[in-house]
């Protein structure tokens, strides 16, 4: 009897240790990631009032501009065929900046451009906030191979041509999540220079190079730092957009290769819908409907449930099978 | 999500096992209860971290993977204070040098795989 109450004594104080984990962590992630409004609230609203601050938050937001991203919602913690998309055009159009991106013939008449898998989950993790152990590539990295993307690149090295100019940062602290919404207007000018990113509204209109095709907003994280990369896109979506003024709509088509020789494979491209859909059947009854690349909350707490369970049954094992040799 | 549990495990249990064996585990009982402790602490802490990365879309920052590293020290410590036969080693010290070495060992073959994958 005295044994058991010794045990159970144990088994609560290891399930108390478990619980003092979960409690530990939970204040510990809030105090880090929701911004206290004093201090960061400053920081970035601050950002428009110098012309470098300005410069990095116009970087920040050209980046999604100069892809013609019209939409976007970071809703899940694994990439999506639709963040794929994106970043490839980023680096399609910015693959003179990436010195480890590597184009070349795809033997009739375009190229191919090979993106480094470290190279592509850091810019992920920069501009997406995703992780890199969250890229799953069995599910959407369709042309990974190697340790490369390999996708169709038939515009690379385009100049960029397309960029956006912050008007106005507002706190929106009620939602941790995106404590930041930013309104901006996207421009088009004949050729991108450097001071562009530097400009205000203010001098972007006064400016007759410039033309205004459309505007937006945004939600954004500040991470810390300085530059583009002191901030994560969670949230897009443009107002208002001339679409006749888009420039980049082809579609970058993953290929697979075999050795040296690049053939784009015939079946290798594949759409979000087809992407992300997956029905399946279970004896002939029920169809479910399974979100491919986006975990679901729902798995979350299965996959929790499960290792809770896991945990409290080695312990039980433990304290009772694993009794000390005297 | 699974896989990173399965990853993370299995590399733990692989480190830690051989790190036993480094520092004089002897029985099998003992490695079966390292493997065991870890079987505790170990997918707890991993679904720790996904769900905490799912919520609130971030990668975890060091110190707060530090903090909870240190929890489950004290925690494997408690419990091979209590039920370990290996006496060598004061328990809560073996504890801090196998989740060392198994941190950074786990950290370093996950790297080297990922860039030759």
């Amino acid at each position: 009897m005295k044994y058991l109450q010794k045990s159970l004594k144990k088994l609560l104080c290891a399930m108390m240790s478990s619980l003092l984990i979960v409690s530990f962590s939970i204040p510990v992630f809030a105090d880090m990631w929701v911004p206290p409004s004093g201090i960061y609230d400053k920081g970035v609203l601050n950002q428009l009032d110098t012309a470098e601050g300005r410069k990095a938050m116009n970087h920040f937001l050209s980046n999604f501009s100069e892809v013609n991203l019209e939409n976007y919602k970071n809703d899940g913690f694994e990439i999506n065929m639709y963040q794929l998309n994106f970043l490839y055009k980023h680096f399609e159009l910015n693959a003179s900046s990436f010195k480890d991106i590597v184009l070349k013939d795809d033997g009739k008449s375009g190229k191919i451009m090979k993106i480094p898998l470290v190279t592509f989950e850091k810019e992920a993790q920069i501009l997406l906030g995703l992780t890199i152990h969250y890229f799953n590539k069995t599910e959407v990295g369709k042309g990974y191979e190697n340790g490369y993307f390999n996708v169709t690149a038939n515009q690379a090295n385009s100049p960029k041509r397309i960029f956006s100019i912050a008007d106005k940062i507002t706190y929106i602290g009620n939602d941790f999540k995106r404590p930041y919404q930013v309104e901006f207007a996207i421009y088009k000018a004949e050729s991108i220079k450097d001071s562009f990113y530097s400009y205000s509204s203010k001098e972007a209109a006064n400016n007759p190079s410039l033309k205004r095709i459309g505007n937006g907003t945004a939600e954004f994280i500040y991470v810390g730092g300085t530059g583009a990369s002191a901030f994560e896109l969670s949230g897009y979506s443009l107002n208002k957009i001339d679409r006749s003024e888009l420039l980049y709509t082809e579609e970058n088509k993953p290929v697979t290769t075999s050795g040296e020789s690049s053939e784009p494979a015939e079946t290798a491209t594949v759409t979000e819908t087809e992407a992300i859909t997956k029905e399946t059947t279970a004896n002939g009854k029920d169809v479910l409907n399974d979100t491919v690349g986006q975990v679901s909350s729902r798995n979350l707490i299965y996959i929790s449930a499960v290792v809770i369970i896991v945990a409290l049954a080695s312990t039980v094992v433990i304290i009772f099978v694993f009794r000390k040799k005297k | 999500m699974i896989e990173s549990l399965i990853i993370s495990f299995t590399l733990t249990l692989f480190i830690e096992i051989s790190a036993g064996a480094a520092l004089g585990v002897r029985t099998k009982r003992d490695f079966l209860l390292i493997a065991l402790v870890n079987l505790v602490t170990n997918p707890l802490l991993v679904q720790i971290l996904n769900t905490l990365s799912y919520l609130f879309n971030r990668r975890p920052v060091w110190y707060l993977i530090l903090i909870l590293e240190a929890t489950v020290v004290i925690v494997e410590g408690l419990l091979y204070r209590n039920r370990l036969n290996y006496k060598k080693i004061n328990p809560f010290i073996f504890s801090l040098i196998l989740n060392t070495i198994s941190y950074f060992g786990g950290s370093f073959i996950y790297e080297v795989f990922t860039k030759i994958s």
